[in-house]
């Protein structure tokens, strides 16, 4: 259920991210073209199978950093993989057209980019967050009353 | 609940009174932690024991099969398994923090984000203990999150 949460979090990031990177990805190279309702149901496929993505994360197994990061820089390769080729799949760009291909490497940078800027974001609110609780764990002193030291 | 502390007579022996209706699971984590703060455990300096409060502990860790305390500046190894550590102070001020590592929450200064959803712990002594994904859970519950 918990992994289903992160999912959903970064799914509603990333799908964003895409309708926002899509836009300008059609003006750019399809700016004549009339774009069938197919093309929503595309970016919500591509977008929940990249989110999964971070499934490949093993909970159970703690990691080091140096692991850490190479899962991350392996969910970067596996999002391009997903995105590339559904991208081939669905006719988004033709493989042997430098520029088009080069604007999805581009645009696939800066979405991933981005939802890790959000998701490391989110931690930082949550460890304030947590050091705020912190302080009030911590043992503190009050006043007295009638003679007595109230602590809590 | 409220906590009160009144002074007592010269010659009078501390003493903890608990005024309540029912033992109920809180009344009995604050006994328990109350008897963790008083028993001392054992660890062992070079080839003797000691014993030390666990209050001073700021972290337990499990290094190839043995198991040592970190105090604020020495480090002490301890005859117990983690699992046996994570049991008796179940309730108290520590908490898991990953499979090798039990963190006293009373010993750190601060927390922050680290990479692929994990937290670091920064003690009171400078030292930092990283916080794994799947342990981060129970810090948040701990801090009532």
């Amino acid at each position: 259920m918990k992994k289903l949460k992160e999912v959903m979090f970064v799914f509603t990031w990333v799908t964003t991210c895409v309708v926002f990177v899509t836009a300008v990805y059609i003006t750019l190279f399809w700016p004549h073209e009339s774009l069938s309702v197919k093309i929503l149901w595309q970016i919500l496929i591509v977008s929940f199978a990249c989110s999964a993505g971070i499934c490949i994360y093993p909970k159970s197994q703690e990691v080091s950093k140096k692991t850490a990061m190479l899962l991350y820089f392996l969910q970067y390769i596996e999002v391009n993989v997903i995105v590339l080729g559904c991208g081939v799949w669905f006719r988004w760009f033709y493989i042997y057209d430098m520029p088009m291909v080069l604007g999805m490497i581009i645009a696939i940078a800066f979405v991933f980019l981005l939802v890790s800027v959000l998701v490391w974001r989110r931690d930082k609110r949550m460890a304030k967050l947590m050091n705020e609780r912190l302080q009030e764990y911590k043992p503190k002193a009050g006043g007295e009353e009638d003679g007595r030291k109230i602590l809590i | 609940m409220k906590i009160t502390i009144v002074d007592r007579e010269d010659g009078e022996e501390d003493e903890i009174i608990i005024r309540c209706r029912h033992v109920n699971e809180q009344i009995l984590k604050l006994v328990y932690a109350v008897k963790a703060g008083q028993e001392k455990i054992t660890v062992m300096r070079g080839e003797d024991y000691i014993q030390i409060a666990p209050g001073d502990v700021f972290y337990f860790e499990a290094v190839d099969n043995r198991v040592f305390a970190y105090l604020e500046k020495d480090v002490y190894e301890i005859k117990k398994r983690l699992y046996e550590l994570e049991k008796r102070f179940s309730g108290t001020d520590f908490f898991r923090a990953s499979k090798s590592c039990i963190v006293n929450l009373a010993k750190v200064s601060s927390l922050s984000p680290a990479f692929n959803g994990r937290f670091e712990a920064r003690m009171k002594n400078g030292e930092s203990v990283m916080i794994s994904r799947q342990y981060v859970a129970v810090l948040k519950e701990k801090l009532g999150l």
